[in-house]
């Protein structure tokens, strides 16, 4: 039976003894959050100040996730992507090395690449001709010698973010001393190994890339979190038998998992496939196959991964051939970036076990994004974007009164974390909050 | 290579793309592409989604490539993967999700209208399809009590093919002129 009065725990008594900036009409950062209670104003989904303070503290520190190492094969590959609004050129040197250059010219700041990607070796800058290199270092420029005489190139290369790979998956932070990325992980490492690491993995699916008229932080704090939401708003996902089972089963919205929270915060469900197709043996692996996880890591990254027979769930194979059926790994990797206060842009990848058998990997070319169940999504984000507008409306507050506190705490469990068992709840929703506010108010951070 | 097999390696379009003769406006069978078109989009605007499967060929190949802005020698920047893939079997399942089930973005229903315009038709080369149709299509979306349009174009190339009952859609190559979709476009048939 869960509390209705909350412990606080001693990172958040810490939280709440800050005393932050004001905002420009006079309310505290203070006010934004209820420690006690455990709500958010909803003012948070629409004030552009807190947007442009949320681009500067958070989006300009943090690690986000910009690429996988497999969509740039070749040297001089690059791709477009984004650390908040700015915009980053992700890229393979001829050296064969991983770079993330500002997409900002160090003359007069012009766009430099007009291109969302391709291959290059060198970026010319449309205003001037100034070049750089894949590196972001400046090459050299048109007239040169007359301009700019003896100039010092070295201190004119393209502003770049700290570059972090870990199996493939590349991030990028802005921090003048960011975390290492362990520390920024904290527990989420295990779970992130255990997704992405061990064999190499290859994309090859993507979901299209979108554009969203909502707070980028509906749908990631949703995400993080949020399966009270399936029967509701997935509803016409049972009626296309796309989710089977007893409407009122929690099993069959996916309710009963193991909920993985923790700081920084990242939340992760984690739950076997359920079809009767599926016969678990026991696996030495703490993940066996035909297990699922996903969810994100703070600010807006989607993880996902699963290992799973090469015999999908729906395919018929008899029970004694099923453990002969090879393993494949698969996974989702994404990210949400803001687009102003009122907007967001997704992007996400498919990956596989780059060395597994053809044969083996035919098997997951039927899987794609679910558009008919994402769709849904889109009306409670927009919503509560629109709620925020108004003056008494962004007064009102996001709840998190399912919070646990411990007492469903899943037992053996093989990971870190503060992990519960059983009915979903709002843990990692609420540490998505608590870590939203720490870097907000954090005026020592770099 | 011809100009058109030089257009069709450029843009990755597939063997049932492939053109034999123009058939102009004043050709009855332009007319009956145009009709069809007409009639097609009439179903998707008014909501009438068996009406629309029964103009699909029971081999359906749909498809909505995904699109990057990319350097101008490296073509239209069309990629492998697909925004909207269907085959018959898929768009009956779309057809309900869009009008039979408890979607929450579908009640209230938003109002679109495709404007379908351009039209090019040739007979097909290839013996999978019998009009290789061209069009371009300008799709707008209004929701509630919005000012705003959410809107999204793109050209199509069509593979009809002629059964017992009348003129059926085979193929269709939906070829967007937008990089980053709204998710307002999210399971639309363009």
């Amino acid at each position: 039976m869960l509390t209705t009065l909350k412990t606080v725990t001693r990172f958040e008594a810490e939280l709440a003894d800050r005393r932050p900036r004001q905002l420009a009409d006079g309310a505290s950062l203070r006010d934004l959050i209820d420690f006690d209670r455990r709500e958010v104003s909803l003012r948070v989904l629409y004030d552009p100040e807190l947007h442009a303070l949320e681009l500067k503290r958070i989006f300009a520190r943090a690690w986000v996730v910009v690429a996988h190492v497999s969509e740039l094969p070749r040297p001089g590959d690059f791709v477009v992507r984004a650390i908040g609004e700015d915009r980053v050129i992700v890229t393979r040197t001829r050296e064969g090395e991983i770079h993330i250059l500002l997409n900002v010219c160090a003359h007069r700041g012009a766009e430099l690449c007009a291109r969302e990607r391709g291959n290059a070796a060198v970026f010319r800058c449309p205003y001037h001709g100034w070049v750089f290199g894949g590196d972001g270092a400046l090459r050299g420029a048109p007239f040169q010698d007359e301009m700019f005489g003896d100039w010092d190139k070295s201190s004119l290369g393209l502003v770049k973010a700290k570059v972090a790979v870990r199996h493939g998956v590349v991030f990028g932070s802005f921090a003048d001393d960011p975390p290492s990325l362990d520390d920024w992980f904290g527990d989420f490492g295990w779970y992130f190994d255990h997704m992405y690491g061990g064999t190499e993995m290859e994309v090859f699916n993507a979901k299209g890339r979108m554009r969203q008229p909502a707070n980028w932080k509906a749908a990631a704090e949703q995400g993080i979190g949020d399966a009270y939401h399936t029967p509701t708003v997935h509803f016409s996902s049972r009626e296309l038998g796309i989710v089977k089972g007893d409407i009122d089963d929690p099993n069959t919205w996916s309710l009963v998992g193991n909920w993985v929270t923790g700081r920084p915060a990242h939340g992760l469900v984690c739950f076997e496939f359920a079809h009767a197709v599926l016969k678990m043996a026991p696996r030495p692996e703490p993940f066996p196959v035909g297990w699922f996880v996903a969810g994100r890591l703070f600010p807006g990254c989607e993880v996902g991964g699963s290992i799973m027979r090469a015999a999908l769930p729906g395919q018929s194979v008899e029970a004694e051939d099923f453990d002969a059926q090879p393993v494949i790994r698969t996974a989702t990797l994404g990210s949400i970036a803001p687009s102003g206060p009122d907007h967001f842009v997704t992007w996400k990848l498919y990956l596989r076990d780059a060395s597994a058998p053809p044969s083996v990997k035919a098997k997951t070319d039927a899987m794609r994004p679910n558009y008919l169940v994402d769709a849904d999504d889109v009306v409670p984000a927009q919503g509560m974007t629109r709620s925020a507008r108004g003056a008494v409306g962004a007064r009102q507050t996001i709840k998190y009164n399912a919070t646990t506190n411990g007492e469903r705490a899943a037992r053996d469990w093989p990971g870190p974390g503060q992990v519960s068992a059983g009915f979903a709840n709002d843990d990692a929703q609420w540490n998505f909050w608590l870590r939203w506010y720490d870097m907000l108010t954090d005026e020592d951070a770099r | 290579m011809t100009a058109a097999q030089r257009e069709r390696a450029a843009t990755a379009l597939p063997a049932w793309t492939e053109r034999a003769r123009r058939l102009g406006s004043l050709d009855p069978l332009f007319g009956e592409a145009a009709d069809f078109l007409a009639d097609e989009a009439a179903c998707l605007d008014e909501d009438r989604f068996d009406d629309w499967r029964a103009l699909l060929a029971g081999d359906l190949d749909y498809r909505m490539p995904m699109r990057a802005t990319v350097d101008r020698d490296d073509g239209p920047g069309f990629l492998d993967h697909g925004h909207l893939t269907l085959d018959a079997a898929a768009a009956s399942t779309l057809a309900l999700r869009l009008g039979k089930v408890r979607a929450l973005d579908r009640n209230p229903p938003p109002r679109f209208r495709r404007f379908v315009s351009n039209i090019v038709v040739h007979s097909g080369a290839a013996t999978d399809v019998d009009l290789v149709v061209e069009s371009y299509v300008l799709l707008l979306r209004n929701e509630f009590d919005h000012a705003h349009y959410d809107l999204l174009s793109g050209r199509r190339v069509d593979g009809l093919r002629r059964e017992v009952d009348g003129l059926r859609l085979a193929r269709r190559l939906v070829l967007l002129d937008q990089t980053v979709l709204g998710a307002a476009f999210m399971n639309v048939v363009l």
